[in-house]
């Protein structure tokens, strides 16, 4: 790929090809200059729909009509109190003009995308009146000294007709670039929030273990780990203090999980300080200000206000290095992040640094803390984590509700799958994807039997994590063998196919198992269709398939089935050398 | 003393492996240490993989200490398997039956898919060395596989090669070769519904032979089981053709070249899975030399022109009747 260097300001043309750029910054000023947002280039565009990105776990990825207002979304609370989730640019954010998509976008046949982000936040907006899409770098106030030279981080320009091909090899770039290699991996989990929310007490949490403790015995179900999440907590900011429901704290929660063979994870949102918090109380010159000097609102939840811990202050930074280390100790050794967003709000710090720079500090206090657990990042701006998180969720949060709405990002079991399949090329180049947890109970839940399997088969299909959130006494037979089948689908290589299809059905191809390739339709409409295969899906498998009927909201897997020999693993007695010896069924 | 070296001057990781080859007791003299219950294999088979005795690579190979920043190393870590074909000592893979090539096939891949997920693996190498000439000491049919903790440089050279093309076209490189040789049917050896074999306009090797499946896959573990089923006949026929051609057991380097594993690159598009078969031979007595030209420069002078060669290994009819 041919690698342009740019001064910003001197005139550029895009080239028609494939390319990495390369901006450079040169303050020519007598005097030390700040610098916000720049404008790399802007390019015309005349198509009737785009890719876009948001650049959080919860924003959407998908394909939008050139026409969308995602504006409207965001007028009123809930949403409107949780602007500062879904964008650090809240204005052109809002402005129904524009359609802004974070770290990379893609439309006709040009994929465009940023191959990091440590330092600015770096997004592409779609102007409707100008039908023409600009390249942005926010630099949040970065001073140059007279004559400086800083490059700012690259962005490269893919040409290609089949957006999967592009989108996983801007992933392989991203993970290149930032010098990946994570083989941390973990599979399968069960956390109590989709069932409990933060109702969980200590009873119900050692009766789930229980269940899950003797479905690993009885029924081989292999799991690993169980994690407490949002509720045992005295307040968000007082992590280390459980509440009333919790009287044994957290060496009690360690205890019941690890006695039953299990690793111990915990849930916390970090960055995240209430107004009720005794951080709140004792050191709000701890938290992001706004320009008047106050603490500024990251958002509003739990019918409270929260702000955004300043992670430029050295004494955040040892507080959060000082909580990570305990709860270590004490003996959780899977770590779910949340809300951590809020650490990369815009805002006033301590030190003059970008909320991007104070974001992925506050990110390596963690990851140092905690050594070698596994860590998983969720409400996360996604390309600052790249390379600092084991798992991240890409999707909004799920729900036992289906909601046809797939523009709002709030709960639902459709926009989080959405996300699932179009976020798919993130998985094992930058982290494990996590599809939020799988909801496989019969009861409290309004998903149907084929939704629980649909949104199952698919995130095992995109070999994705799976954590199971159920009151596990509620799951029944079917709930079990969903999952017994699911993980019977997991760790091939996933492709997905049609990406930008109006209709929201997807084919996941999926190769390099040994027993056999397969085809997965995923039919996340409200009606049955009947789908033909693409070539390059039958490519991809060797499947020959041509047209498939797959019911509403359900799957339909297409097998080429591999025969099988049987296998005997054994270790010599004498010097340890593994030996594997085949056969056909019968010939033994 | 086990340890990988690299050598600054050409970029490439050199295997030390000087562990005293101190040969195993066998029951008599004349005995197959491959053979069901004489020394490697305890249990009778019908086909089995062990690993190495003398590994040039193990999972727990010891640590190093890099003594300096020129002369780097790095720890043997990755595996050195054995591939035993079939428990008939007198076999041989043009002489296997059909379905004792498939079973084979998915034993490659087993082993492929085992040991791709060992983080550490970047690249896993099936082969077979067949015959005295190309250093084969035992005569049972077995192949042998090396996972390697690292992109070997002539596999290096063959993605970078492969991924220009695709930047340029953005089409595989080896789709259009099949396709061209499709078209021009000059030199081609055999082919079924899903693999070619060729002489390659390329060879460097008199008798050097390709397969190339039709299809684009970039691993042994992306074929359908009907891809299975004519890879296995497309391994009979090139390895009968060589044997009926010069009336004796025709030795050969056989290689698989498959893409990467746990390496954050796609390879996906632009790689795609061979075979390379390189007899040493020149002729049915002659021995063709991997000399100073071939060894110092890596260039290959080869005698023989592909077509005609092609036509000579075509013409060796074989029936593949099981």
């Amino acid at each position: 790929m041919e690698r342009y260097r740019v001064i910003l300001g001197e005139r550029f043309t895009l080239p028609n090809k494939d390319c990495l750029l390369q901006f450079e910054l040169v303050n020519l000023e007598n005097t030390k200059k700040s610098y916000r947002l720049l404008k790399l280039f802007e390019i015309p565009v005349n198509v009737d729909k785009i890719f876009l990105n948001n650049w959080q776990s919860w924003g959407s990825c998908d394909s939008f009509p050139i026409t969308l207002d995602i504006s409207k979304y965001f007028e009123n609370p809930p949403s409107k109190d949780f602007i500062l989730a879904f964008t650090p640019e809240p204005k052109i954010f809002s402005n129904p003009e524009n359609l802004m998509s974070d770290y990379f976008i893609a439309y006709g046949d040009t994929f465009m995308g940023f191959l990091k982000s440590e330092v600015s936040h770096n997004f592409f907006v779609y102007n409707k009146n100008k039908k023409s899409i600009s390249v942005y770098v926010d630099l949040f106030g970065k001073e140059l000294e007279p004559g400086e030279k800083i490059t700012l981080e690259p962005v490269i320009v893919l040409k290609g007709n089949e957006l999967e091909k592009l989108l996983e090899t801007y992933g392989s770039l991203v993970a290149d670039e930032n010098k990946l290699n994570s083989d941390k991996e973990i599979r399968v989990g069960w956390c109590s929030w989709y069932q409990y929310f933060t109702n969980i007490n200590y009873d119900e949490l050692k009766k789930n273990v229980r269940i899950l403790k003797k479905l690993r015995e009885e029924k081989g179900i292999p799991y690993r780990f169980v994690q407490i999440d949002d509720g045992y907590q005295k307040d968000i900011g007082d992590w280390l203090k459980t509440n009333s429901k919790f009287p044994e704290g957290l060496n009690g929660i360690v205890k019941s999980i690890k006695e039953a063979g299990f690793i111990a994870g915990i849930w916390l949102a970090p960055f995240s300080i209430s107004e009720t918090s005794s951080i709140f109380l004792e050191h709000q010159d701890w938290l992001v200000k706004n320009e008047n000097g106050a603490p500024k609102i990251a958002f509003r939840n739990w019918e409270k206000n929260i702000y955004g811990l300043d992670l430029s202050n050295e004494e955040v930074l040892n507080w959060l290095k000082d909580l990570f280390t305990e709860l270590k100790r004490i003996g959780f050794d899977y770590f779910k992040i949340d809300f951590l967003f809020s650490g990369a709000i815009p805002g006033e710090r301590k030190k003059k640094v970008s909320p991007i720079e104070a974001y992925r500090t506050g990110l390596k206090v963690i990851r140092e803390a905690i050594g070698s657990s596994f860590l998983l990042g969720c409400g996360a701006p996604l390309l600052p984590s790249v390379g600092l998180v084991d798992g991240m969720r890409i999707g909004a949060d799920t729900s036992p509700n289906w909601i046809e709405d797939i523009v709002s990002p709030f709960p639902n079991a459709k926009v989080a799958l959405r996300n699932v399949v179009t976020r798919y090329f993130m998985h094992k180049r930058w982290w494990n994807n996590d599809p939020d947890c799988l909801l496989l109970r019969g009861k409290d839940t309004n998903l149907s039997k084929s939704m629980r399997r649909l949104y199952s088969y698919v995130s095992a299909a995109l070999s994705n994590m799976i954590i199971e959130s159920d009151d596990m006494g509620n799951v029944d037979e079917d709930g079990l063998n969903i999952l017994k089948e699911s993980l019977k689908l997991c760790d091939g290589e996933p492709r997905v196919f049609n990406l930008q299809t109006d209709k929201k059905v997807y084919v996941i191809g999926v190769k390099g198992l040994p027993n056999g390739n397969y085809i997965m339709i995923a039919n996340l409409e409200n009606e049955d269709l009947e789908i033909e295969i693409p070539k390059s899906a039958k490519q991809w498998t060797g499947i020959k398939s041509k047209t498939i009927k797959v019911p509403a909201r359900d799957v339909v897997i297409v097998r080429d089935q591999v025969r099988k020999l049987k296998v005997e693993r054994i270790r010599r007695k004498d010097d340890n050398r593994l030996v594997n010896y085949y056969w056909d069924g019968d010939s033994k | 003393m086990m340890e990988i070296r690299y050598n600054p001057l050409t970029d490439e990781w050199v295997m030390v492996s000087s562990s005293r080859r101190a040969r195993p007791v066998l029951p008599s003299e004349n005995a197959c240490p491959l053979c069901p219950g004489v020394l490697e294999l305890e249990k009778n088979y019908d086909l089995a993989t062990f690993e190495n005795r003398f590994p040039a690579l193990k999972m727990d190979a010891p640590e190093v200490v890099q003594e300096n920043n020129l002369l780097k190393k790095m720890k043997s870590k990755g595996v050195c398997e054995v591939i035993m074909y079939t428990s008939e000592h007198n076999s041989a893979l043009p002489r296997m039956s059909l379905n004792q090539i498939e079973k084979l096939i998915l034993v490659w891949r087993d082993r492929t898919y085992e040991i791709s997920k060992f983080n550490s693996v970047k690249y896993i190498f099936l082969f077979e060395n067949r015959g005295k000439e190309v250093g084969a000491t035992l005569s049972h049919p077995h192949g042998q596989l090396y996972a390697f903790p690292f992109v070997p440089k002539r596999i290096q050279a063959k993605l970078d090669s492969m991924k220009e093309h695709y930047s340029q076209y953005k089409k595989c490189v080896l789709c259009e070769i099949i396709s061209e040789e499709i078209a021009k049917d000059e030199r081609i050896i055999y082919q079924n519904d899903g693999f070619i074999a060729i002489v390659p306009f390329y060879a460097r090797f008199p008798y050097e032979v390709h397969i190339y499946p039709k299809r684009h896959v970039t691993s042994i573990l992306d074929m359908t089981n009907n891809e299975i089923k004519d890879f296995a006949k497309t391994l009979k026929a090139v390895t009968m053709k060589y044997d009926k051609l010069f009336a004796q057991e025709f030795p050969y380097m056989m290689c698989f070249f498959q893409k990467p594993f746990n390496v954050n690159e796609n390879f996906e598009d632009f790689f795609h899975f061979h075979v390379e078969f390189y007899p040493p031979k020149r002729d049915k007595d002659k021995i063709k030399w991997m000399a100073s030209v071939e060894t110092g420069t890596w260039n290959f002078i080869n005698p023989s022109l592909p077509k005609e060669v092609a036509d000579r290994l075509k013409d060796a009819e074989v029936r593949l009747d099981d």
